[in-house]
């Protein structure tokens, strides 16, 4: 058989698929949808009413002043995550409580929490897993800054980081990360999980925050990262923040930690080499 | 977004994207079923997880890498699973595929989705690049180390 462009997909055009594929994903989906999968509509909804009161009380006191955060149980319980917010609120959740300035917020990492299924995701790939919890609160210095949020485009981006691992190894889209956000009281509540991060605890682990949308620290051209060290800085000049995140050493585990890094990240070796020819004919 | 405009973003990606995503899929995980749960649970991170996306390119390169992650781990579980589920005789029939995608299949991950992409969906060595966020040499390399596998695997077979 001659091994060909032409004859290989012919090959993979002979799987059969569902032919009812699409159609069953997208019913599948809407029914989501209509559930209240994101639970978007109704946050959207208490969102909008309470920026609404945020901005009819500044203009009534003719001065903005941050009211009390709410504590990080009750942002999951807002965002109807009851299974988070025990946890939260459980002897294994730590307390933080740290702000930064980052842009015009004032940056609060609240607390965190780790373990298994701990996920504001709905995918059964991400529940299986063990996850690490963090919120965070985000106290604007002008509340007409979250006006106009939207989750599609957020002022701030959230990140894992982890020294000993280049950006591209450890990050928000790497571990695989869902955030879920509401606004009350005129701050900005985000609760992050991504894939738990304790196997990496025999480094220096970090939250790190930055404005702008750009999931990718690498390309973001914020941090720079110590080739001799694997030390992670915010680059001079640039505005960032970033949380240390108290990890108990003790459940490190390096070699999890090489095949999260691994088996998230396309686990292939960098070698230079001359590209191929275009064909597997003439060989 | 409304709901409404919701669903027909997701119709439009599921449309878009499903075949392309199917088949990468397929050249990880044992049979067409299993590509199908993959590809439906990566539409699913896209409803829950909301993910922002730069623009077209970088819509797609999400959904190929989440599918191929995600297809690895599926493929994990069954290869870890399967000697209880042939104990119990509950073993997936295995497709009889045909000979190159079998070859193509039995290779290593890191060289298969690059051998698909490049050779079934005609992408360059540049535009895969990007698309699995890799530097361009390194996919050519990879390439070309694919291909001298298969050659071997098809001999082997004597094909």
């Amino acid at each position: 058989m001659m091994m060909d462009q032409k004859e290989y997909r012919a090959q993979v055009d002979a799987v059969s698929f569902s032919p009812d594929f699409q159609d069953r994903t997208v019913a599948r989906l809407t029914g989501l949808l209509e559930k209240g999968a994101g639970n978007r509509t109704k946050r959207r909804n208490l969102r909008t009413g309470l920026i609404a009161a945020a901005a009819a009380a500044v203009l009534m006191a003719g001065a903005y002043a941050a009211a009390a955060l709410l504590g990080p149980g009750e942002v999951a319980s807002r965002l109807g995550y009851q299974a988070i917010a025990a946890a939260l609120q459980s002897e294994g959740a730590v307390t933080v409580n740290e702000t930064r300035t980052v842009g015009d917020f004032e940056v609060t990492l609240m607390g965190l929490v780790s373990g298994g299924g701990l996920t504001a995701s709905k995918s059964l790939d991400d529940r299986e897993r063990d996850r690490l919890v963090a919120v965070l609160a985000m106290t604007p210095s002008d509340p007409a800054l979250l006006k106009d949020y939207t989750e599609l485009d957020p002022p701030l981006t959230v990140t894992p980081l982890a020294e000993g691992y280049t950006l591209h190894q450890v990050n928000a889209w790497s571990l695989n990360a869902c955030i879920d956000s509401f606004v009350e009281d005129g701050v900005l509540y985000w609760e992050i999980d991504c894939d738990n991060l304790e196997p990496f605890a025999d480094h220096t682990v970090y939250l790190a925050v930055y404005p702008g949308a750009d999931l990718y620290p690498a390309k973001a051209d914020i941090f720079d990262v110590s080739e001799e060290t694997g030390a992670i800085t915010v680059r001079e000049g640039k505005d960032a923040a970033l949380f240390v995140l108290p990890l108990d050493p003790a459940k490190a585990d390096p070699q999890k930690a090489q095949a999260i890094v691994e088996g998230l990240y396309q686990p292939w070796a960098h070698h230079e080499g001359p590209a191929p020819s275009t064909s597997w004919e003439n060989e | 977004m409304t709901d409404r405009r919701r669903e027909e973003e997701l119709r439009r990606m599921v449309e878009a994207y499903s075949p392309m995503l199917l088949r990468a899929a397929l050249t990880r995980v044992p049979t067409p079923a299993d590509a199908e749960d993959v590809v439906q649970d990566v539409f699913l991170c896209v409803l829950t997880r909301q993910p922002r996306f730069r623009d077209g390119e970088h819509e797609k390169a999400w959904l190929l890498r989440a599918a191929l992650n995600r297809a690895s781990n599926l493929r994990r579980a069954r290869r870890d699973h399967a000697p209880l589920e042939e104990a119990a005789g509950a073993a997936p029939e295995k497709p009889d595929y045909g000979p190159l995608l079998s070859a193509v299949r039995a290779l290593p991950e890191t060289y298969s989705a690059v051998i698909h992409l490049y050779y079934y969906e005609g992408y360059s060595i540049k535009e895969i690049a990007r698309l699995l966020a890799l530097p361009a040499p390194t996919v050519g390399t990879r390439l070309a180390r694919g291909r001298e596998r298969l050659r071997k695997l098809l001999k082997e077979e004597n094909i």
